[in-house]
């Protein structure tokens, strides 16, 4: 008993034998991946094959020596080689003490401040604000105080001698000072000596570019600064946020405005319209325009005209395109005339503009012969002789979209529950869904049948709708007689 | 060749053809190279009707195959526009025509399944004679207001003509139009008796329910 025998002892469909068989099966994912580094960690970690105790290092410490005398400590005077002085005190070291230097001594390192000859001075040190003997205990302190300003500044006590104006200096007024004599003392060296700096040396000189006036205002500023109240902090930093967002829209607008300028710019006129702007030109203008106007009108108007005549006898003398301006006349003569809805109809299709040149659906036979006498066809009855057009499947049509499909493709569109009763009552009919030979006439027909049984659907809806009705209406006056009873 | 680019505006040429699939079992002796789980060797194709030759304004018919085959894209430039291999299963080969450059026209695909196993009622005692299946389908390329060059390569030869009977070989023909379109007005005549049948139907409630109504 095959699968086959049982679906035709109950009737069913036979069933393709294209299900039974699996699609061609894909390859398995083989399993053998290779990993790489950090992968190949986290799959040892997470996945299979787990390590199962993780490497731990020995940290203990190493077994200490019990059996070796420990070493003493001595108490050792020392003296610091960096002291000016010889004091000498004591510390503990540990076994015998040696005699080296004293650890820290390394550590006492002076600042670099240059000591200048009275020459040297005259030449290129001197300035008015700045007396000779000043300028001298500025440097003392310097050396001091190993260059710390904060502190020379402190303790810069200069008694100024009779005849000088007491001495006010400011941080900045010292500093300047310094860094002025140095740099005037660096240039001084190196004219005398012919050597020139070393990269090094331009770096310090450079470095000790002092600016008071700078300087000055950079400690205002940051004295400021520091002096905000918080409202003020809000403030600006809404400003700076505010000052951010504009210059990212700022981006965008200027390229905003630049598409916009390029959509401008771009019809390029391919001739100058300067020829246009002289009434000659004008006038000229408006006759190309007209002219092209009657050239298009002149092509559409023997359809028109001769639908208009209506007789096949008129079409002889409309039939050429040289009658364009009779039928254009014609055609307007007879638009006043209310004759028939037929005119009224052509009359308003002259006024559309030549892809409207279809006929009345009420007169199909007349139009497909008035487009068989069209420019088109002309071409093809040179080619074609004009009875075998069914041969070559030439065939006209009114508007037709331009391009190329498949007759299979082009069904009738309907809703898709529509569409589905529809298929049900073709199934019922003995119809199948898809065309076995989809020619013209059997898919118009087939169009046709769809269209007709889409019909029949609605007269029987409408049907049960009426009767449903009549059997409320008739069940309630059965109520009402048997109420009257 | 006269104006090529301009399109004959209101003008459809249709020109039919047929698509589809032979195939055969593979027998005892075949060829080494055949891996031995193949089962048929099969032909798909595109032709036209009556052995037309369709190469006048089919450029070229790309047959796409199942991935498993190699080269599973073949791409004929030539008549006869046919792949042939061989298999085992069934699949779905989509077959894109291309037109020739002088009808400027974008390609148009269709799909058709390929069908080794014998089907409908026959299927038994086909498949123990070993017979060849033949899968094909009808259609038709139908143009819309075609360019001006390929007008004059349509209209060189009558390619619309249908054989007249319908034989073994030829499997559309006037004849099977013919029994298509009868099926079809017989369909459309019932519809149509049904329809008046409802329409009086409907006449007559609408006077039942006139006449309650006055009631």
């Amino acid at each position: 008993m095959s699968s086959a025998d049982i679906r035709d002892m109950l009737d069913l469909p036979s069933q393709a034998p294209s299900s039974t068989r699996p699609p061609p099966a894909k390859r398995a994912k083989t399993d053998g991946k290779k990993l790489d580094g950090i992968h190949r960690e986290l799959h040892n970690l997470l996945g299979e094959n787990t390590h199962a105790v993780a490497v731990m290092q020995n940290k203990f410490k190493e077994k200490p020596n019990w059996m070796q005398k420990p070493s003493p400590w001595v108490w050792t005077p020392f003296k610091n080689r960096a002291r000016k002085d010889d004091l000498e005190l004591y510390h503990w070291v540990r076994g015998t003490p040696t005699d080296d230097e004293y650890p820290f001594a390394k550590f006492n390192k002076d600042v670099e401040v240059p000591t200048y000859t009275q020459e040297e001075y005259d030449k290129a040190l001197a300035d008015t604000a700045w007396t000779p003997r000043e300028t001298a205990y500025l440097f003392d302190l310097c050396r001091e105080y190993d260059l710390r300003w904060l502190v020379i500044q402190d303790r810069y006590e200069y008694e100024p001698e009779e005849n000088e104006p007491p001495s006010i200096r400011t941080l900045e007024d010292l500093k300047e000072r310094y860094y002025f004599c140095c740099r005037k003392l660096m240039e001084l060296r190196r004219d005398a000596s012919g050597v020139d700096w070393t990269p090094r040396d331009l770096e310090q000189y450079n470095a000790m570019n002092f600016n008071k006036d700078k300087e000055v205002m950079r400690k205002q500023y940051l004295e400021r600064l520091l002096s905000r109240s918080p409202a003020e902090i809000a403030e600006e930093e809404r400003l700076i946020l505010e000052y951010r967002r504009l210059q990212e829209s700022s981006k965008k607008l200027v390229q905003d405005r630049k598409e916009l300028l390029r959509l401008l710019e771009s019809p390029q006129t391919a001739n100058s319209f300067a020829q246009h702007q002289t009434p000659q030109g004008l006038s000229q203008l408006a006759g190309n325009i007209l002219a092209s106007d009657k050239n298009k009108r002149r092509k559409g108007m023997p359809d028109t005209a001769a639908q208009v005549a209506g007789t096949p006898g008129s079409r002889g003398p409309d039939g050429t395109p040289t009658a364009g301006a009779h039928p254009q006349a014609i055609g307007q003569a007879q638009q006043p005339q209310a004759a028939g809805g037929q005119n009224g109809v052509h009359g308003t299709k002259q006024t559309q503009p030549q892809t409207g040149r279809g006929p009345a659906p009420a007169t199909p036979a007349v139009s497909k012969a008035e487009l068989a006498q069209s420019a088109t066809a002309k071409k093809v009855a040179k080619r074609v002789p004009p009875g075998e057009e069914n041969l070559y499947g030439i065939s006209y049509h009114d508007k037709l979209v331009q391009g190329v499909y498949l007759r299979s493709t082009k069904i009738s569109t309907l809703k898709p529950t529509v569409q589905a009763k529809v298929a049900s009552i073709l199934a019922e009919l003995g119809i199948a869904p898809k065309l076995a030979m989809p020619t013209a006439k059997v898919s118009d027909r087939c169009e046709a049948l769809q269209q007709a049984i889409n019909l029949l659907i609605e007269t029987k809806k409408q049907a049960d709708k009426l009767e449903h009705e009549v059997k409320v209406l008739s069940s309630s006056n059965a109520g009402q007689q048997s109420d009257a009873k | 060749m006269s104006g090529g680019s301009k399109r004959l505006k209101n003008l459809q040429i249709c020109r039919p053809f047929v698509y589809g699939n032979m195939a055969v079992p593979l027998k005892e002796d075949r060829s080494p190279e055949i891996p031995t789980d193949h089962t048929h060797s099969w032909t798909v194709f595109l032709k036209g009707v009556n052995g037309d030759d369709l190469s006048s304004f089919v450029k070229r018919v790309v047959f796409k195959l199942h991935e498993t085959y190699a080269n599973s894209t073949r791409s004929i430039e030539e008549p006869p526009f046919e792949v042939t291999e061989t298999g085992w299963g069934e699949f779905e080969i989509s077959i894109r025509v291309y037109f020739v450059p002088e009808a400027s026209e974008k390609n148009v695909v269709m799909y058709h399944h390929l069908k080794l196993h014998p089907y409908g009622p026959e299927a038994e005692q086909q498949k123990t004679n070993g017979a060849t299946v033949t899968s094909m389908q009808y259609d038709e390329f139908v143009f819309n207001e075609p360019t001006e060059s390929l007008f004059e390569i349509l209209t060189k030869k009558p390619g619309a003509v249908l054989p007249a009977q319908k034989s073994m070989l030829v499997p559309f023909s006037v004849e099977s139009e013919n029994e298509e379109l009868d099926r079809l007005s017989d369909a459309h005549a019932k519809v149509q008796a049904n329809i008046r049948r409802l329409t009086e139907r409907i006449h007559v409630l609408e006077q039942e329910n006139s006449a309650l109504q006055s009631l």
